[in-house]
């Protein structure tokens, strides 16, 4: 089998089993007074689109793992691969993350609710963190390799990203300290919980996160950075397209996160307004990486025009 | 070695993929190693360079540009 089909059959797979396992699972009360088959029409506007997604970010990092698997062995090319691999670890845990959240209605029915939502919710801090980490190490490769000659090094360069985390950090401990139900609830269908302690919240879920932020923004700078300064018309030109494709998608992942790190906000919110934020970043997201896919498809027409 | 004059040339369209795309053309058009290559094997690479390069940009000034630098180094 072809790593290409592998990729592809290990998405209807994963597609599959997360529609029918959905519609399975056993409904609780909800908190919008939905019958069970209206329940299951709205849970199908949702899975649907979602699987429709996967598949333009399973597309688009395919492509791209694709072409730097082709040049890995060249300069530019292992620092670059090591990134793709990282957004092919961000699109493996957005799937996971999903695969994980299945689980949640039968968690809820059985008493398991604390340790299932302690184990999502460490899974959604750390594995993007792992593909960050990975994105941050080979955009910083990548620059590495066409610097010339020592330049003067920008005094801004983390500056402006760490005064935003530290914004975002303030306001997201100001959020926690006042919430009631940090670690436990009275009612999980209304109001989810950590079910941890407060230190436990903020240096092993609060601390990944912003971490996580952080290099991924930098590691968009580092490749917008490696832009202005690698040569070549024709492949800045191509580069340009997968850069802001990069840029869409880790945007959109940042915010998804930041959603998930407040969802006590989102807890409050009408049924209307989720589903309008969902779809939104959800469309956001397709664009990502369908332009991530038209990047690396320029990139790949270069290698292999003869 | 003249590959690498080549390959700067053609770096101010191609970047880094430049060492690749010459080696490619050498080899797949001359049916030789990019080490190999003799001056009076610039116009036929340069055929081929214009070849290609027309096939990812349509932009016939550059093109045209890349042919010219390109051939100066067979005189």
């Amino acid at each position: 089998m072809s790593k290409r089909a592998y990729y592809y059959l290990s998405y209807l797979a994963i597609s599959a089993i997360y529609v029918i396992s959905s519609l399975l699972a056993p409904l609780g009360p909800n908190r919008f007074n939905l019958t069970a088959s209206k329940t299951h029409l709205l849970q199908l506007t949702i899975l649907l689109p979602v699987v429709l997604i996967w598949f333009a970010a399973v597309y688009g990092v395919e492509k791209f793992h694709t072409y730097t698997s082709s040049i890995k062995s060249y300069k530019d090319g292992k620092p670059l691969h090591l990134f793709a691999t990282g957004l092919l670890i961000l699109v493996g845990s957005i799937i996971f993350n999903s695969i994980v959240g299945i689980l949640r209605p039968w968690a809820l029915a059985d008493g398991w609710l604390s340790a299932y939502t302690i184990l999502a919710n460490y899974l959604s801090a750390w594995l993007p963190l792992l593909a960050y980490a990975c994105m941050y190490i080979g955009s910083a490769q990548l620059l590495k390799s066409i610097k010339t000659k020592p330049k003067i090094k920008n005094p801004l360069g983390w500056l402006p990203i760490l005064l935003l985390l530290i914004i975002v950090g303030a306001i997201y401990v100001a959020v926690l300290l006042n919430y009631n139900y940090r670690s436990s609830t009275p009612d999980p269908t209304r109001y989810s919980s950590f079910y941890m302690s407060d230190p436990l919240i903020l240096f092993t879920l609060a601390l990944p996160y912003l971490f996580g932020w952080g290099l991924a923004l930098k590691a968009t700078l580092n490749l917008y950075a490696y832009l202005k300064q690698v040569r070549g018309v024709i492949y800045r030109s191509a580069f340009v397209r997968l850069l802001s494709g990069v840029l869409v998608v880790t945007l959109f992942y940042i915010i998804v996160q930041m959603l998930v790190a407040f969802s006590t906000y989102i807890a409050k919110a009408g049924l209307g307004s989720i589903l309008l934020i969902l779809y939104m970043l959800i469309m956001l997201y397709a664009l990502g990486f369908l332009i991530i896919a038209s990047g690396a498809k320029k990139l790949v027409a270069i290698e292999k025009v003869t | 070695m003249l590959a690498q004059s080549v390959i700067v040339i053609t770096q101010e369209y191609l970047g880094p993929a430049s060492e690749r795309f010459i080696s490619r053309l050498i080899r797949f058009h001359l049916n030789k190693e990019p080490e190999q290559l003799l001056k009076k094997d610039i116009p036929k690479l340069t055929e081929w360079v214009k070849v290609s390069l027309g096939l990812l940009t349509d932009d016939k000034t550059l093109v045209d540009k890349c042919e010219q630098n390109l051939l100066a180094l067979a005189k």
